[in-house]
């Protein structure tokens, strides 16, 4: 099993979890290959597809996804989302690195600091006020 | 019909954190090829269980990549051929993780990963 394959399994166990497995894959290629920022990208895009399609379909049979909500949300964030990838195709690699570094360090502050089992018992709590 | 009315007045406070949520979600996620979750996760917590937010995220993030995707392969920044060795691991990693999912709640896991971003944050950064 090479490099590739075990950052390819482990984004995505945390990508089909919704747990920013991208990352690990733009991670992977910034510190195995030499491959620019903008591929990088482009080939986590792409890897997202089947993982998400595989994911949405076991969970909407679990009966986990708020549909309600994911779909303003999704309709709101597509043309964005196209309009977000274009400005990567025009910007700098070189600046679109550090800016994927600096998402990197604010993802990662957030993620250590903030007590994952407080933050679970507040949701639920909120949940609860919200029913 | 007091229900309806409830659920109504609900979806109205949901709007504005939806189109908001969902540009910036967006947006990120397109320019960063990655990310689009973490912004999507704090705005659909307010609304819904953790573990329902984060396979909400998934269904939201999905359409969100097909259309960078598009936008990347429009200007030949990538080809499917790029991708295609890390596809079949990446889908065994899905199976696996829905599974997680639902036994989640590892604060150890969340803080570990965490460490992990920190350290490639500052490669990225400093290089």
């Amino acid at each position: 099993m090479s490099a590739g394959a075990i950052a390819a399994l482990i984004a995505g166990i945390f990508s089909s979890m919704g747990m920013g497995g991208g990352g690990i894959m733009i991670i992977y290629f910034s510190i195995f290959t030499n491959i620019s920022q903008i591929l990088a990208q482009g080939i986590n895009v792409l890897f997202f597809i089947p993982i998400a399609v595989i994911s949405v379909v076991i969970y909407h049979i679990k009966g986990m996804i708020e549909w309600r909500i994911a779909l303003p949300f999704a309709l709101c964030g597509i043309l964005s989302s196209y309009l977000g990838a274009y400005l990567a195709t025009v910007t700098d690699d070189k600046i679109l690195s550090k800016l994927f570094g600096v998402l990197l360090l604010i993802m990662g502050l957030k993620q250590l600091f903030s007590s994952g089992e407080k933050k679970d018992k507040d949701n639920k709590k909120l949940y609860r006020i919200d029913r | 019909m007091d229900k309806e009315k409830e659920n109504k007045d609900k979806d109205k406070k949901k709007k504005p954190h939806s189109v908001i949520g969902g540009i910036i979600t967006g947006l990120i996620n397109g320019l960063l090829g990655a990310g689009g979750g973490m912004i999507a996760i704090p705005f659909l917590s307010r609304v819904t269980e953790p573990k329902k937010a984060h396979a909400t995220c998934v269904a939201i993030i999905l359409p969100m990549c097909v259309s960078s995707a598009i936008s990347y392969m429009s200007s030949s920044k990538v080809t499917l051929s790029d991708v295609a060795p890390y596809v079949i691991w990446g889908v065994i990693g899905a199976l696996i993780g829905t599974v997680l999912l639902s036994k989640l709640s590892n604060v150890f896991i969340k803080k570990l990963f965490a460490v992990f971003m920190l350290w490639a944050a500052a490669r990225l950064i400093f290089r």
